[in-house]
Order: structure tokens, then sequence, then C-alpha cells
């Protein structure tokens, strides 16, 4: 089973469908069923009570400073020492970023928009409706790969996959590795040293015909958790 | 963990459905309990085997069972007439129940809709857009409860249900018990003998405000399968 963390805001997880769609393209890839849970409902608990082979945290569109920081302390419990492997993607990086930034997650009461950079004069802007005035990396993009690893198994020096972000992790957290960049943002990347747990600025889970090294990514990753031969 | 049975079409409102998921979070906010919803085709055996799940709910469906593809429905029925984890089939699960328990599926090429009757000369065609020219009992209806049973509890003879159908249960299966009717449909409810099996041809799930008794069954059913106290 694949537990899929939807980072969603709380109001808007009862009603969300996009979740359907990605929990659809995990169960065709892996054959094993994905369940779908909000952050908040996210505890060691629940984690232990379930046979879970691969942990995906989502994006979102939230603002960083309208999160609960209490909300993702369940969350925060389970990846200080969780074995099983998991990725987090745009949102999802980032909250590792926090996660494992923090001495102790427990006391921090705050989460701020850590933004690449703001935009240049007469800089055309992509996405118009949200941050305005900072700049958004918008499409597919090539990313550099700094460091081998399974999960870059099959690519060469580089991979080109879907980018929709302002923010960035800003910090390398303490015992993770830089794994992959670009000129936009420099960690497009990152890897725990000692556990199976990866973060991607770039969202893997959005392949398409045309470019379908996320899905290859994803495959790599789903492999790791041994859920693809 | 309760496993929400979807009988609608792959990739339409499996996928996308809103309505699967605000009924996967009206179940966890009863039971505190995670719900992973699953699509009639992906339940088998083995499926229930591995995760541990304490009931499973089995959704109704907009789909003629003329067009369900019977191979697709193997794994499910080797499920319900095996298992020993209390069962919930609505509507469209009910009659899904009816399929398994009258046939062996294996045998069968394709399904026929069982109506409840066409609609008198003159008669108002309360649904057009469903099932043309069929009666459609639609709306909140009194049914009449036949034998008393746990899932009755707090209930005095009556309880007013949504309705949502023009095909019924024709015939009771061997080993079940009929428990409720109405005039316009006789099984409104059954249940296995032997088994925490339900079926129920209305929508206790849907309850309202205005009509809550729908909400009761539900925690009847729930508490029957040890996930509320």
């Amino acid at each position: 089973m694949i537990l899929i963390v939807s980072m969603s805001k709380p109001e808007e997880h009862d009603n969300t469908s996009t979740r359907g769609d990605l929990k659809r393209k995990f169960e065709k890839l892996t054959g094993a069923p994905a369940l779908v849970q909000h952050y908040s409902e996210i505890t060691p608990k629940l984690v232990d009570s379930l046979p879970i082979r691969a942990i995906f945290i989502s994006g979102s569109g939230c603002p960083w400073p309208e999160v609960d920081c209490r909300k993702l302390d369940g969350l925060y419990d389970v990846m200080k020492n969780t074995e099983i492997p998991t990725h987090g993607a745009c949102a999802g990086h980032q909250l590792l970023g926090f996660l494992f930034n923090a001495e102790d997650f427990h006391t921090v009461t705050r989460l701020e928009d850590e933004y690449m950079r703001r935009l240049g004069p007469g800089e055309p802007v992509s996405v118009s409706d949200k941050h305005p005035g900072w700049y958004c990396q918008s499409g597919m993009y090539e990313i550099e790969i700094l460091r081998q690893d399974p999960v870059f198994a099959g690519f060469g020096d580089t991979l080109t996959v879907s980018e929709s972000h302002f923010c960035e992790v800003k910090t390398l957290p303490p015992d993770f590795i830089h794994l992959a960049r670009d000129d936009n943002c420099e960690i497009q990347a990152m890897k725990h040293k000692d556990r199976p747990i990866y973060g991607t600025q770039f969202h893997p889970e959005a392949w398409t015909e045309t470019y379908p090294d996320g899905k290859q990514f994803m495959q790599n990753f789903f492999r790791i958790a041994g859920l693809i031969d | 963990m309760i496993l929400l049975v979807s009988l609608e079409r792959i990739g339409e409102t499996y996928q996308t459905s809103t309505g699967h998921h605000a009924l996967k979070c009206k179940f966890e906010d009863m039971t505190g309990h995670p719900v992973l919803v699953q699509h009639y085709s992906q339940v088998a055996p083995e499926l229930v085997e591995r995760l541990p799940i304490r009931a499973i709910f089995i959704s109704g469906t907009s789909v003629p069972w003329s067009e369900f593809p019977t191979e697709h429905i193997v794994g499910l029925s080797e499920v319900v007439t095996k298992t020993d984890i209390p069962i919930l089939g609505a509507c469209g699960g009910h009659q899904m129940l009816g399929v398994c328990f009258n046939n062996d599926i294996r045998t069968v090429d394709t399904l026929s809709d069982d109506w409840m009757r066409k609609l008198g000369p003159g008669e108002p065609d309360l649904m057009p857009d469903y099932r043309p020219g069929q009666y459609s009992e639609g709306g909140v209806w009194p049914v009449e409860i036949l034998v008393n049973d746990p899932v009755f509890d707090g209930f005095d003879g009556t309880l007013m249900v949504r309705e949502a159908h023009a095909g019924e249960v024709k015939k009771l299966p061997a080993d079940f018990i009929h428990l409720a009717r109405n005039d316009n449909c006789e099984i409104q409810a059954m249940r296995h003998q032997d088994r925490p099996i339900y079926g129920t041809q209305f929508h206790p799930e849907a309850w309202t405000d205005h009509y809550p008794d729908g909400k009761r069954f539900v925690e009847n059913f729930f508490r029957i399968a040890g996930l509320i106290d």
C-alpha cells in the first residue's frame, strides 16, 4: 500500500478531486492500492497500523504562513524515525526541508514562504494570480544530476521534468545529500543520507507522453520501495 | 481501515469523483479510521488479506448492469461470498450483493437490469434523465422494518431514508434474511443469516440534518464492525 499525504488546505481536502488522479496514476504504475490522507491526519499510530510500503507527500497551493504547524506534528513524528521510503514533491519537498531543518519541529510556530527570487524589470510572468512580483518556475525544465543514485537509474546527466513553484528549500537539512540542481533553483532534489527519504522541487508525478522522464523517476522510487520489480 | 468499493466506471467517477472522496471523509470523521477507496475491478481476496480491513462499504452506481464487465466482478464476488469482514452495500452495492450471491459470476456473461416496474400511463417520470420510462424511487421515503437487528438499533418500526433507484433485488439470495420493505420495493434491506453482510436499497450514507436516520443506521453498522464504541 502507498500512502499519499495530501498537502491541500484542510477546508479543501473534503472536496478535492485532483488527488484521485494521482492515486489512480500510482495504482496503475505499481498495482498497489494508494490511500489518500490529509497531512493533519498522519500520526505514527496510523502509519504503524497499516502495511505502508511507500509515502508520497504531494504539492500544495497553500502559502506556508497559513499552515497550522501543530497539524504537522504527527507527520513530523513519522518522518523523524520512519524507514518507509518517502518522496516529497514540490511543497512536499519544501516540507521535508522545514521538518529536517528544525531542531525540534514541535516548537516551530510559523513557516515562511522562501521565494526563489524577485522578478526583474520587464521579466514576463507565467503565473499572474499568485505571489505577484516573485519568479515562478513553471513548465518542463532540464535538471542537472549532481550525484548518481538509484532514483536516477536510466538517466544520463539530466532529466526533464515538470516545475511549478515560487518557493524552494534554501538550506540543505543536516543529514541530507544534494542530488540535483538547475540555474533557477539550487536544491532541485535531495535525499537523506541514511534513509530512503527523497525531496524533489520538481513534480516527477506530472509526466506527459512527450516528457516521460518523471515516470521513470517515479518507477525508480517505487522500485526502491519494492513495489515494482 | 475501511474499504470503500466504487462501482462507478474506472477513469471517470472512480478517478475524479468528489462524491467518493466526500464519502471517504464522512466515514473517516464518523469512525476515526482511514478509508481506502478502490474500484471494484481492483478488489480481490489478496487485496483484502494484505490489509487490516475492518469493514467494507460498496457504493451505488450510475452504470446499468447490462454494461458491467462481469470478468471484473470475479474478485469482488470471491471476497463478499467468503469474507467474515462486515459489509454494507447500498443501492447499486446492495444489488451487487444480489448479483454475487444469486449467481456464480464466473459463469455469467452479461447481467441484466431488474427494474421495479414500468411507469403507468400518464404517470410522471420524476427522473427522466436516469432510466426513462421506468419507475424511479427518488427522495426520502419511509422504510418498514420487518426483522429486528442490531443495524436497526434506536429505530422503532420505520426509518426515513434517501432513495435513488430504478432497479432492485428481485430475489432474496439463499442464506439471506429479508429485513425491510416498502410499497415501492420489497427488498429494501437484507442481511446474510450467519455473517454481518448487509444490503440496503436505500442510501443510508446520504443522510441530511433534517433526515438523520441514515446516519444512525451507518453508525450502527460501524458499531457492528467494532469501529465505533
